[in-house]
């Protein structure tokens, strides 16, 4: 399986110390700012992350993280302005933060493709839903018709649409949400990308149908030997489906790694207090007081200092603290618990579930 | 124990359980039912305040003779003739003042004395009315108007006839002397200048022309406040009631409601006229009397999505009577869609009356601004002051009007505000 | 403890469907159907469904938002008789509460609602709000009420100068500690919380239902908990109810029911939870199809068109899966849902004419039924149909098809059979007559750990 060769190699590349080939995407202080009526917002501040080919990478992060607003940035679908975007996103070699519109959207929906949280919101409603998805092969393609027709038929089989060929001509409200979704899947794939953007697809799901969507999004990946970023509130479809995980915070990363770093060695007191209000991890801790930064001022230092259990006064100076190493080389934490003065021990002591003891 | 104002007869119920402090220790049989009808503060307000003015109102009709000014005649019956005649009480309101002073006072104690009561709210919607720039200028001119309206007769004597200074041009204006019969001004190279005792100047009949402005102003007024009054009380009542009744009912009131929409209002106020003839009175009645279609649409929509909220399904569970929660709850939110409603409808008023005015079939002895426009326009080639002062004042009170509803409706608009809350 | 303090029984809520010029009552959407349930004092019972389940229309129905077509809600059944002050009836059962009684029983009975951003009058300090609901009863005095509400706010986490502030001042999580006083401020005793974290963060749900087990703890509270999230559900719930289109099909002890589900349905909403554990990835039961409309609900047991433990007929023996494949062909078949002629537009791409075997090929396809049927005269009965089917037979496809392949789940509506203590689940698996399989040792049953029998989709590659 796709996913379980990119760890292996992975692996070897830090045994031997060298990152050999450019990861499928590398996003590099990526800033956007929002300019607002009370000033301007920083939705996304300084973010770096990379995916590699035919990974998941999950984005998890509460409302306000800056998750969302993160992963349309790389493709540049928000609206500029208000929106203002700044930093580097290196996708296959090319920096198409630069790059025209006109490439870009190319690369959008073609190369880099997008499922949205609604799939009401993300079609058109006058249009049959075959008819949109031989649209989309056809912008991106110069095929046939005829051509576009059968894939597009094959595509909405393979997401596991009954009676594809007799549905290819319903609209959009004839299916329900499960099967919408299906159908924007089907869409996404339509141009065989390289790295699929799924924002919370399954969030306005129930939950059976939510699983046979993640199950279908794994199935999918292998076949088409994609990327994906996913990203979502639940830590529960992490685990179920990361290789990587970025955790953000008040549009910060605070802690990223494995999968397994993440959840059983989580050292960002955030992460683990975010996994401590989950039921399996404990649960009756009863949440993390406090609010979210007001993300048009945020105070000096550390983002999350107001709601950390472990604040200390440093850390209400200077920047947000750097992302520093924690268990492993990949495994990192913007904590400054974890720079060369500071003392992680009690923060490890502290990691939620750690009595829970491995299966 | 005070504190006690919003409703009475309840001391027996206090004075055995006023000392629950805590919600779990209320015992809830010390307390009675309320009653059916609670007198709010703007109940109280209406009443005591609009009160004095209906029997006014009504003394005048019926008492008052028709030349006799009722002042004089109110002085005179209770011998305080004397009095009244050194401080020069002698106004002779007629009905349609007395209605306009009525529906002041109800906008005092429906609109200003909330808004007082709720000071932060009332802060934080002028915050966010002032962004808008224009509909601030827009409230300072509908101010004047407004003060200009209510005070300006009492400052202003009505423009007398002066045939000998007709045409007179406004200040820093010249007319040629060939049109006027005489000049109060300055005459120099055989033209005759403006003085600052006729600001705008005058009219054919050697009319003030501010002086008439003003006077406009008090109709305008009049007839923004009454047909206000008169097609949101009509419109929100029917509005709820529809909603709220559902069914049969809802059914025959909406389709009622289209009719009164698709009514030609104007061809039927036209054969009034011709068959009883009509002053400006009814005409605020009849286009009122039509007017409230949209109103009462717009409310019934706005009530049936506002009653989906949950926080009407709290306070319904909470126990609360339908007629409350529609008076406390529904209403009060339906409030940004019906002063928009309203500040859209009231320049249509406006106009139809300035129409109606044009056309030489409206109310010649009231001076509005549409009759100073008529009677301005034959001689518009020399003296365009008599048009364009108040045409460029309706213009303007127009656009005013339409400039504040969207400047309403945005600021309290308390949907967007949630949206930017998440 | 033993006397419930809130007896459902046999509720139903059913909305007409109305047509034409004269409002034609043409059917029914049964949301609630006949579903019954007893909450004891100071227990904590959930209800959980997918969305349509009728859930939320249960609790509307309890409380009498809405007026519930049948049934019964008994309210602190008995004992209830002797308080009765002179002059009123007092009957227990709320369905037939008038004006005064009904307005006694709001006292008693306080909702949560789930969108903290609709639920507070925007135009009203959010005091004011709650304050209203104590003049609603009859305490007149202002700053008696002002201090009680004061009280209550601090008690759910805000400060009593929070009286005076407006809703868009609060966030959704301090929205919904208002929304507790809310209901708490009549000191009621039972609290009906309808998806009342749903909106919010994690790390903010989870400080609401600490909040609500510790006020439930303080006042003795009883609460019906509505929920979608099983994760909540199982976090804060005494018992469980699970429902399907409009049904209970199983309650009982939390722990039970998440450990041992004993209906087929609420075995597949458990394995559907993603687990926030990497090294427990497993496939979870996938359900067929969508969820039926509640206005033409399926016969017999309503879970039978997408139930993966669909009861074969005497005389037919496949592999489970298998039979389902056959099943859910079948269902489509019969509801006309294949469309014959629009798979032969669609399947020919090079001008030719579609043979009906290559039809037959696609529509196997799609159905998943390829091989041959291990069970001869079944596979027979399948090819029979297979062929009229693509010959344009629709109707003879069907008979065959209906007079073959049978479940007694779409002719038996499955009453509850009692497992052990409290708890019951309606699945005819679980009488005698069928009770033939050996239900444990399915394939389909996931257990709670990686060892009995879930399989793992990847395998750790590190640690
Ligand atoms: S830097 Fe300080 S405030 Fe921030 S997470 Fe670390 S200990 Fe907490
Ligand atoms: S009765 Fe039949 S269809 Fe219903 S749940 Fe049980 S096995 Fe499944």
């Amino acid at each position: 399986m796709t996913a379980n060769s990119t760890t292996d190699e992975r692996l070897a590349d830090a045994a031997t110390g060298e990152q050999t080939d450019e990861p499928l995407l590398r996003v590099e202080s990526l800033t956007t700012e929002f300019d607002t009526e009370n000033g301007t917002l920083t939705a996304v501040d300084d973010v770096s992350f990379t995916v590699d080919p035919g990974e998941t990478v999950c984005i998890v992060g509460e409302s306000g993280s800056g998750k969302t607003v993160a992963t349309e940035s790389i493709t540049r679908i928000i609206n500029q302005p208000p929106g203002r975007i700044t930093g580097e996103v290196w996708f296959k070699g090319e920096n198409i933060a630069a790059c025209s519109e006109r490439t870009l959207r190319e690369v959008r929906g073609g190369e880099i493709a997008h499922v949205f949280q609604n799939p009401q919101e993300a079609m058109n409603h006058c249009f049959t839903v075959g008819w949109q998805i031989v649209e989309a092969i056809r912008i991106h393609e110069d095929v046939p018709e005829a051509a576009a027709r059968e894939r597009a038929i094959e595509l909405l089989d393979r997401v596991g649409i009954d009676n594809a060929s007799a549905r290819f001509d319903d609209y959009p409200h004839e299916f329900s949400g499960g099967q919408k979704q299906r159908v924007m899947i089907a869409m996404a794939l339509a141009t065989s990308p390289d790295l699929l953007i799924a924002d919370e697809p399954t969030t306005a799901l129930d939950v059976t149908v939510q699983s046979q969507i993640l199950d279908l999004l794994a199935e999918l990946q292998g076949e088409f030997g994609m990327a994906i970023l996913f990203v979502t509130h639940d830590l529960g479809v992490v685990a179920q489906l990361a290789d990587e995980v970025i955790v953000m915070y008040a549009g910060k990363v605070m802690e990223r790694g494995s999968v397994y770093d993440i959840f059983e060695r989580p050292s960002h007191p955030y992460t683990q207090a975010l996994l401590g209000c989950l039921p399996e991890y404990g649960g009756a801790g009863g949440g993390i007081p406090g609010i979210l930064p007001d993300p048009t001022a945020p105070p000096p230092g550390c983002r999350f200092a107001d709601r950390c259990e472990f604040v200390v006064p440093d850390c209400r100076e200077g920047d947000h603290p750097s992302e520093l190493p924690a268990t492993a080389a990949d495994h990192t934490v913007a904590c400054i618990h974890y720079g060369p003065e500071g003392d992680a021990g009690p923060i490890r002591d502290a990691t939620p579930g750690s009595d829970r003891g491995h299966r | 124990m005070t504190g006690n104002d919003e409703s009475i007869g309840a001391d027996d119920v206090r004075a055995t359980s006023g000392s629950a402090r805590r919600f779990d220790e209320i015992d809830w049989d010390d307390y009675e039912e309320p009653g059916l009808f609670s007198v709010t503060p703007s109940l109280k307000i209406t009443l005591l305040a609009g009160l004095p003015i209906v029997l006014l109102g009504l003394y005048d009709e019926f008492v008052v003779g028709d030349r006799e000014a009722t002042f004089v005649r109110l002085g005179s019956d209770l011998g305080l003739s004397g009095p009244f005649e050194t401080l020069g009480v002698d106004f002779d309101p007629g009905s349609l003042d007395f209605l306009f002073m009525f529906t002041i006072v109800l906008f005092i104690a429906y609109v200003g004395y909330p808004l007082y009561r709720n000071g932060r709210m009332t802060r934080y919607y002028w915050r966010e009315f002032k962004r808008n720039r224009p509909a601030v200028i827009s409230l300072v001119w509908l101010g004047l108007i407004f003060v200009g309206g209510v005070l300006g007769p009492f400052l202003i004597a009505m423009p007398e006839q002066d045939l000998a200074a007709a045409y007179q041009p406004p200040v820093f204006a010249s007319i040629d002397l060939v049109h006027t019969t005489g000049c109060v001004g300055e005459i120099r190279d055989g033209r005759c200048y403006g003085t600052w005792e006729h600001p705008l100047g005058t009219s054919r009949g050697g009319q003030d022309v501010f002086a008439s402005v003003v006077h406009g102003m008090t109709v305008t007024m009049q007839i923004a406040f009454i047909t206000t009054t008169i097609v949101a009380i009509i419109g929100i009542t029917f509005g709820t009631v529809s909603a709220y009744l559902g069914g049969w009912a809802d059914e025959i009131m909406m389709r009622f409601t289209d009719i009164v929409l698709s009514f030609p209002t104007f061809v039927f106020f036209l054969l009034i006229l011709y068959i009883y003839g009509a002053g400006l009175g009814m005409f605020i009645l009849v286009f009122a009397a039509f007017g409230w279609g949209a109103t009462a649409r717009y409310v019934r929509s706005k009530a049936l999505s506002i009653s989906e909220e949950e926080f009407i399904k709290a306070i319904r569970i909470s126990g609360a009577s339908t007629p409350t929660i529609v008076r406390r709850h529904v209403i009060p939110n339906t409030a940004s869609s019906i002063i928009t409603q309203l500040t859209l409808i009231v320049p249509g008023f406006l106009l139809a009356e300035a129409q109606l005015a044009f056309l030489g079939i409206g109310d010649t002895a009231v001076p509005t601004w549409g009759q100073l426009i008529s009677a301005g326009r034959t001689s518009i080639d020399f003296a365009p002051w008599i048009v364009l002062a108040p045409g460029f004042t309706l213009f303007l009170t127009i656009l005013a009007f339409n400039f504040l509803g969207d400047a309403i409706l945005d600021a309290i608009n308390p949907e967007a505000e949630a949206e930017t809350d998440r | 403890m033993s006397e419930p303090i809130l007896s459902v029984r046999n509720l139903k809520k059913h909305y007409p469907v109305k047509r034409g010029l004269f409002n034609r009552e043409v059917g029914r959407v049964r949301a609630v159907d006949g579903i019954s349930f007893d909450i004891k004092r100071g227990e904590t019972l959930g209800i959980v469904g997918e969305s349509g389940c009728g859930k939320s229309t249960a609790a509307a129905s309890i409380v009498r938002l809405e007026d519930p077509t049948s049934g019964a809600v008994i309210f602190r059944g008995g004992g209830r008789t002797e308080e009765s002050p002179a002059g009123t009836t007092r009957p227990t059962n709320v369905v037939e509460f008038g004006g005064r009684e009904l307005k006694r029983f709001r006292r008693e009975a306080q909702m949560i609602f789930q969108d903290p951003a609709s639920s507070f009058n925007p135009r009203k300090q959010v005091g004011e709000s709650v304050a209203e609901l104590l003049e609603v009863h009859g305490m007149t005095d202002r700053k008696q009420r002002r201090a009680i509400v004061e009280d209550l706010l601090e008690r759910v986490g805000l400060a009593a100068s929070d009286y005076e502030r407006y809703p868009h001042e609060f966030s959704g999580g301090q929205k919904q500690r208002i929304a507790i006083a809310r209901a708490l401020v009549l000191n009621p005793e039972l609290v009906i919380a309808d998806e009342p974290v749903s909106a919010l963060d994690v790390s903010i749900q989870a400080e609401i239902l600490s909040l609500l087990s510790d006020l439930q703890e303080e006042f003795d509270l009883s609460i019906l908990f509505i929920s979608h999230n099983m994760s909540v559900v199982k976090h804060i719930c005494d018992r469980v109810a699970v429902m399907y289109l409009g049904k209970i099909v199983e309650i009982g002890p939390t722990e039970r029911l998440f450990t041992d589900p004993r209906h087929p349905y609420t075995e597949a909403l458990v394995s559907a939870i993603p687990t926030p554990d990497p090294r427990r990835r497993r496939r979870n039961i996938t359900l067929e199809g969508t969820v039926p409309s509640p206005a033409d609900p399926p016969s017999g047991c309503r879970f039978h068109t997408r139930c993966h433990r669909i009861i074969q007929p005497a005389g037919v023996s496949l592999p489970q899966d298998g039979w389902r494949r056959v099943m859910h062909f079948r269902e489509h078949v019969s509801r006309g849902a294949i469309d014959i002629d629009g798979i032969k537009e669609n399947t020919v791409a090079d001008g030719s004419e579609a043979t009906p075997a290559h039809l037959e090929a696609q529509v196997r396809e799609e159905y998943g039924l390829t091989e041959p049927l291990p069970d001869e005269r079944a596979d027979e009965a399948l090819d029979r149909a297979m062929e009229a089917l693509v010959r344009g037979k629709t109707d003879e496809a069907r008979s065959v098809l209906e007079d073959r392949f049978t479940t007694p789940c779409e002719e038996t509506e499955p009453g509850f059979t009692e497992h052990d203590d409290d708890h019951r689940s309606a699945c005819l698996l679980h009488s005698e007559e069928y009770d033939t399989r050996d239900v444990e040792s399915d394939a389909y049953r996931t257990g709670d750990g990686s060892d009995t029998g879930g399989e793992d989709i990847k395998t750790d590659t590190r640690d």
